[in-house]
C-alpha cells in the first residue's frame, strides 16, 4: 500500500517552500491577512467617529462611537444590558430552531416526492417574496403583542432558506449513492436516514447558515412588536427617550452578535466539510 | 463445477432517443456465464456493455428476452450481485470501516460481528491500517479497494464491475488488476467486467466478449487459454492481445496478422 502512496505523491509541491527559506518574509503576509478584518472594523469606527465629530450633525442626532460605548457602560451598570441580550438570544434560538425543525423535515419530504414539490413550489415562491415585515399587522392581530409575534417573524425569516436549501440538497444527492444502497438491499426508511440525509447534509448546513443570518436580521424588527425586552425593544425604548447613543449602542450590539453567530456557524460548517473532504470551492 | 450462473437469453434493450426514435442499445444478445468464470465485456463506447451490466445488476429491465441468475429471472438489484463503479461511489460521510460495514449494517448484523467481518475484508484488500480514514484521504486506487471490500463483505455470488479501474493511473491499474485476479480466484467469484482496455481484458478474463455498437451486440467471444497468474510480457499474452486488437479493427501496418488461437477454438467455445 505504501508503495502506491509513494508513486502517487506529488513531487512538485515542496519547491516553493525551499526557495522561500527562513527569511521570515512569509510571516508578514500571514500576519497581515489576520489583521485585515480588524483594519476594516477600525476603518468603520474611524469613519463613524469622524462623521460624528465633523459637526455635520448635532451630538443628539449622531453620537460617536465613544458615546455609544459610554451608553453601553451605563446600561451595563444598570444591569439591563445582559437581560436584554439574553432575551433576544433566547427568542432567536427558539424561533430559529423551530423553523429548522419544521423546514428540514418538510424539505426532505418535498425533495423525495418530486410531484408534491411541483405542486408546492409555486406556493412557496409566492409567499417567499413577501417580507416578514409585511406580516406585522396580521402577526399582531393573530398573536397579540409581545413574545409570539417576534418569534413568528424570526420563524418566517429562517423558514424559507432552510426549506429551499433542504429540498435542493435532497434533489441533488448523487443517484449513484442510492444505487449502491439499493444494491445492498437498503429499505426505504434506511435509505432516507442512512444515505439521503447524510449525503444532503453539507448543502442543508449551508442553507441553515443562510437562515441563521436571515433570522438574526429580523430579530430587531420582530422585537418592535410590543416586546418588553430584547435589543429591538431597547431601540424602540431609547427612541421614545431620544437616546440616540443607546440606539446606536444597541445597533452595534446586534451587529457584533450577528458577526459572532455567523463566524461560529461558518466554523462548524468548515469542520463538517473537512470531515467530508469538501473544499470551500465545492459550494456554489 | 461449471453451472451456469448468469444466463442472458436473446435480450434486447430499446431506448427512445431525444427525437423519439427507437434505438437498440442491445439487440438479441445471448451469453452464458459459468459460476466462477471471469468474463470481460470489451468494446468501444456505445456498444451496450454497461447496459448489459445494468440488466444483470437489476437496475434496468430488458425490452425483450430474459436475464436469469441461478435460473431465476432478475427482478431488481440484489446483494448476491454487487456492482463496482468507476467512480467508487463510497459514502464520504462514513469512515473506511463504516463504508465496508454498510451492507452488513442494513442487514441488521450486530455491530461487533460486522466490525470483525469488515476488518477481515479490509485486510484482504491491503487496507487494514486505514479503517479510521475517510474516503477523501485516500488515493483513487485505495478508494476502489475500499469499494471492493465493501462489496465482498456481503459475500456476493458475483461482482459486476463497470470500468472499475478506468479512472486510475496505469501503474495503480495494473496493481489492482493483479489483486482482482487473485481475489476472484481465491474466493471463486463470478465476475462480469466491463472495460475498453484490451490488455486488461486479456490479463483478467477467462473469456473476452467483444461487443460492437449500433445496435449493441456481441461480435465475437474469444477464450483466453493462458495460465494464471498471467504474465503481461510473454509471447502467448502478446499474441492474444494482437488477436483482440485485430478483432476490434486495430491493425498494425507492416505486420501481417496471424491468429494465435488454434483454429478449433476460433468460434465461441469453452476454455
Amino acid at each position: 500500500m505504501s508503495a502506491e502512496a509513494t508513486t502517487l505523491a506529488p513531487a512538485a509541491a515542496p519547491r516553493r517552500t525551499q526557495r522561500r527559506g527562513f527569511d521570515g518574509r512569509a510571516v508578514v503576509p500571514a500576519l497581515r491577512r489576520k489583521l485585515l478584518p480588524f483594519a476594516g472594523i477600525a476603518l468603520l469606527l474611524g469613519t463613524w467617529h469622524a462623521l460624528a465629530a465633523s459637526g455635520l450633525y448635532t451630538a443628539e442626532q449622531l453620537p460617536g462611537p465613544l458615546d455609544a460605548l459610554r451608553a453601553s457602560r451605563e446600561a451595563w451598570s444598570e444591569g439591563s444590558l445582559l437581560p436584554h441580550v439574553g432575551a433576544s438570544l433566547a427568542r432567536f434560538a427558539f424561533a430559529y430552531l423551530a423553523a429548522v425543525l419544521v423546514a428540514v423535515p418538510l424539505g426532505l419530504v418535498f425533495g423525495l416526492r418530486p410531484a408534491l414539490w411541483k405542486a408546492t413550489d409555486p406556493v412557496i415562491q409566492v409567499l417567499r417574496p413577501i417580507s416578514p415585515v409585511a406580516w406585522f399587522p396580521l402577526a399582531v392581530l393573530w398573536l397579540g403583542i409581545g413574545n409570539l409575534p417576534a418569534i413568528a417573524i424570526i420563524f418566517v425569516a429562517a423558514f424559507y432558506p432552510a426549506l429551499l436549501a433542504t429540498v435542493s440538497a435532497v434533489r441533488r444527492v448523487d443517484p449513484i449513492y442510492v444505487r449502491v444502497a439499493r444494491n445492498f438491499g437498503t429499505r426505504d426508511y434506511q435509505l432516507v436516514f442512512k444515505v439521503i440525509v447524510p449525503a444532503a447534509f453539507p448543502q442543508i448546513a449551508m442553507g441553515l447558515r443562510i437562515a441563521v443570518g436571515a433570522a438574526w436580521v429580523y430579530l430587531v424588527a420582530g422585537e418592535m412588536l410590543g416586546a418588553r425586552s430584547g435589543l429591538g425593544f431597547l431601540i424602540i425604548d431609547a427612541r421614545n427617550f431620544l437616546r440616540t447613543d443607546l440606539i446606536l449602542m444597541a445597533m452595534a450590539m446586534v451587529g457584533a452578535i450577528g458577526l459572532v453567530i455567523d463566524r461560529g456557524v461558518a466554523w462548524l460548517e468548515r469542520r463538517l466539510d473537512a470531515r467530508w473532504g469538501l473544499s470551500p470551492e465545492d459550494h456554489p | 463445477m461449471s453451472a451456469t450462473a448468469i444466463r442472458i437469453d436473446r435480450v434486447t434493450r430499446r431506448y427512445r432517443d431525444r427525437s423519439g426514435n427507437p434505438q437498440d442499445a442491445l439487440l438479441d444478445v445471448s451469453l452464458d456465464v459459468r459460476s466462477g468464470e471471469f468474463v470481460c465485456l470489451l468494446g468501444p463506447s456505445g456498444c451496450g456493455k454497461t447496459t448489459l451490466l445494468n440488466l444483470v445488476a437489476g437496475f434496468d429491465r430488458p425490452s425483450s428476452g430474459h436475464v436469469l441468475v441461478d435460473e431465476h429471472e432478475v427482478s431488481g438489484p440484489d446483494r448476491s450481485r454487487m456492482c463496482i463503479f468507476q467512480s467508487y461511489a463510497l459514502y464520504p460521510w462514513r469512515s473506511v470501516l463504516g463504508n465496508v460495514e454498510y451492507g452488513l449494517e442494513v442487514r441488521g448484523v450486530p455491530r461487533a460481528e460486522r466490525r470483525a467481518v469488515a476488518e477481515d475484508y479490509l485486510r484482504l484488500v491491503g487496507l487494514a491500517g486505514f479503517a479510521a480514514h475517510h474516503p477523501h484521504q485516500l488515493s483513487g486506487g485505495m478508494q476502489q479497494r475500499v469499494a471492493l471490500a465493501r462489496a465482498l463483505a456481503v459475500d456476493p455470488e458475483s461482482l459486476l464491475m463497470d470500468e472499475p479501474f478506468g479512472a486510475l493511473d496505469a501503474l495503480t491499474r495494473m496493481r489492482l488488476q493483479d489483486e482482482i485476479a487473485r481475489i476472484a480466484l481465491e474466493r471463486s467469484k463470478t465476475i462480469l467486467f466491463v472495460t475498453h482496455d484490451v490488455e486488461e481484458s486479456v490479463f483478467l478474463a477467462d473469456r473476452i466478449v467483444v461487443m460492437a455498437p449500433s445496435p449493441g451486440r456481441i461480435q465475437r467471444i474469444i477464450p483466453v487459454p493462458l495460465k494464471r497468474p498471467r504474465c503481461r510480457t510473454n509471447d502467448g499474452f502478446i499474441a492474444l492481445r494482437a488477436e483482440v486488437l485485430h478483432e476490434l479493427g486495430v491493425v498494425h501496418p507492416g505486420e501481417p496478422f496471424r491468429s494465435a488461437l488454434p483454429t478449433h477454438s476460433r468460434q465461441e467455445s469453452t476454455p
